[in-house]
């Protein structure tokens, strides 16, 4: 199973291979690793690495992904095959919210056409302005949220067909 | 008259408190609720629970009409304010008494008198209660004001009048910056309490914040259950609270008790109250103010003298004599409670809204988490991002903050930014641990104290692809072209299956 992340903007790849003899390996960038791991739970697992037991709780939101080693958060994206939103210009899909936040505006209507960087929505999350912009010259397919409306990271706001 | 059914004015953990202690009780508890918190946990523990209203708190929570209103359509013979809120609003308490229910505090008057600090602090000086040395006035003029800081002496604070909770607060260096800081503290003290006056206060700058905790009924018992420090200190907002303090002598601890007893009976105070006192390194300890309320930090209490605060709060408001004397309360060990925020310490503290995805405490020996939070739950802008309270309890100081820090290390929540590795580093700092912390440490260390990013362990890694791997088991066909036994697994697939692209 190969996996890509990202972590504070760096991109990580991943290969995840059960053994025969029930063992894993990893293959994290360029790095090997042999564990056992049991799982515990849902998202939290016995990790045996090295002869060292770890527990390792993890949670999924979106393609946010958080995980808890020896008491420290990591957070993760998962790399996307969806266009991620503002400033990253690019062929056709849905707009997400990247961080929890309210939507303090809404500038484009279903219908509407949209050149590329047009400002289609503003969120304010933390205290700061994120403008929500077209990826593409294209058409408003979809308005999945109103002005005021509260939204989680990772929700769809809005959709953008290509022309 | 014993109370039957509580109406809890409030939300989050301290209304899950409540609820607690009214079932131990045999009241019935009444939850209120904003559309935000159907789904919330004290919603889901209240033997009844009403809509009120939209989230922000002015439509819901601080809504006094639509309050009452379910109080006695409910069916309630009394109101628990909790903390914060309504809690220190004198005229709810009255419509709360005069619709012909008790209010689970104290008296209107006793709320009213100690609400504006600058009556507060001549009430307390007639009652020979140390104050800090200050200036108040009504309408003070520039003059007035310059005049009175060069007598105290810089550096002073000025502080608004009609409230606290760190609102309103300036610390003026030099005589050049006062009359500026007079205008900013009138303009937030406006805002936050709708009372622009402000007075002058001696800015003791290496004070210790110790606060004791009272209690009376209405048979004229009155006793204090001894103190909390809560030091540990973000720009006036308490982090770190603690009982007994590392600071107080067995000398001082008394003399502290016995004025804020005397503080208390000055207004006639009936239920759990506390008063605050700022106390030197020297032994001289000063009047701060007093809240008429539960406080957040209650537990530590609890932990170290044994005594149900909640509870007792509401048989002394069903008429009950407090069921024991001063000589029987004493501080059994010692306690510590971390207040976990969701809240990024690397990006300014700023708050850190989202869903809890997953909050599991670390339950075990010694250690109470006082929660309103499940998991699933949301951290919203409406309100204050706290999501639990962690307090733990062991023989000595050291060994509660070595219980404590393993239990911040075991909590698991994810889904967001939380405070626990910056309570970790605190709580490892020599001057915590060595019982050192002044009001202003935090804020003069901040950068020091500033948690640094880890390096991604490659645990995290690697146990993310397991739970991706377990889930897309989950969520396999039916039909996988594998070779043996295991048919569901997505590792013994043959084509070269992939995520995430």
């Amino acid at each position: 199973m190969q996996l890509s992340y990202s972590h504070n903007g760096e991109k990580i790849t991943l290969r995840l291979d059960k053994q025969a003899d029930g063992s894993y390996s990893a293959i994290i960038n360029d790095e090997t690793f042999h564990f056992q791991a049991t799982q515990l739970r849902q998202g939290t697992w016995l990790i045996d690495l090295n002869g060292q037991r770890h527990t390792v709780h993890t949670a999924q939101e979106g393609d946010q992904r958080y995980a808890q080693v020896d008491g420290v958060q990591y957070q993760l994206e998962k790399a996307s095959r969806r266009r991620r939103n503002n400033q990253s210009a690019g062929s056709g899909g849905d707009l997400t919210s990247e961080m929890p936040g309210q939507v303090i505006d809404v500038r484009v209507a279903e219908g509407d056409t949209v050149s590329s960087g047009d400002v289609l929505l503003v969120l304010e999350a933390m205290k700061m302005e994120i403008r929500i912009t077209a990826p593409q010259d294209g058409t408003v397919t979809k308005l999945m949220v109103a002005q005021g409306d509260i939204v989680e990271r990772g929700q769809t706001l809005a959709e953008v067909s290509e022309k | 008259m014993k109370l039957q059914k509580c109406l809890i004015a409030n939300r989050g953990e301290i209304a899950v408190r409540i609820i607690q202690a009214c079932r131990e009780l045999g009241i019935t508890s009444v939850a209120v609720y904003s559309t935000v918190d159907a789904k919330a946990r004290h919603v889901q523990l209240a033997d009844e629970a009403y809509p009120i209203g939209a989230p922000p708190p002015n439509q819901s929570y601080l809504h006094i009409d639509t309050l009452l209103q379910v109080a006695n359509q409910s069916g309630c013979d009394c109101v628990h304010p909790g903390y914060g809120f309504l809690s220190e609003n004198a005229d709810f308490a009255r419509q709360v008494i005069e619709s012909g229910l008790t209010w689970v505090g104290p008296a209107p008057d006793a709320i009213e008198a100690m609400g504006v600090k600058t009556q507060a602090r001549a009430l307390m000086q007639s009652a020979d209660v140390p104050v800090v040395p200050g200036f108040q006035a009504e309408n003070p003029t520039d003059d007035d004001l310059l005049i009175a800081a060069e007598e105290i002496g810089y550096p002073v604070m000025v502080k608004a009048a009609g409230g606290g909770g760190g609102k309103g607060i300036r610390i003026v260096e030099q005589a050049s910056d006062l009359l500026e800081a007079v205008t900013g503290a009138r303009s937030e003290a406006q805002k936050a309490f709708n009372d622009g006056r402000i007075f002058l206060e001696k800015y003791i700058a290496d004070g210790r914040h110790i606060e004791i905790q009272i209690i009376a009924d209405t048979h004229g018992n009155i006793l204090h259950l001894y103190e909390r420090e809560c030091s540990t200190q973000r720009r006036h907002q308490k982090i770190i609270e603690e009982s007994p303090s590392p600071l107080l002598t067995p000398e001082l601890r008394q003399q502290m008790g016995q004025a804020a007893v005397a503080a208390a009976q000055a207004v006639n105070y009936i239920n759990a109250g506390t008063v605050e006192f700022i106390a030197t390194e020297a032994g001289e300890f000063y009047f701060l103010e007093m809240n008429t309320r539960l406080q957040v930090e209650h537990p530590v209490t609890e932990m170290v003298t044994g005594v149900d605060i909640v509870k007792l709060q509401l048989q002394i408001a069903s008429g009950e004599a407090i069921p024991f004397t001063q000589a029987d309360v004493t501080q059994q060990g010692h306690a510590i409670e971390c207040r976990i925020y969701a809240e990024d310490a690397r990006n300014q503290f700023l708050p850190a809204i989202g869903t809890i995805r997953r909050f599991e405490p670390a339950y075990t020996i010694g250690v109470r988490v006082d929660s309103g939070i499940q998991s699933g739950d949301a951290i919203t802008i409406h309100y204050d991002p706290m999501i639990a309270k962690i307090i733990v309890h062991d023989r000595t100081r050291d060994d509660a903050i070595q219980r404590m820090q393993q239990t911040l290390h075991d909590t698991v929540i994810l889904g967001t930014t939380t405070n626990i590795d910056f309570l970790q580093v605190l709580l490892a700092h020599p001057a915590f641990i060595d019982g050192q912390v002044t009001t202003r440490f935090v804020d003069d260390n901040l950068a020091s104290l500033l948690p640094p990013e880890p390096d991604l362990s490659p645990l995290a890694l690697i146990a993310t692809a397991l739970s991706e791997s377990a889930q897309s088991d989950a969520n396999a066909p039916q039909l996988a072209s594998t070779s043996d036994g295991d048919v569901y697994s997505p590792w013994n697939k043959q084509d070269s299956f992939r995520m995430g692209e």
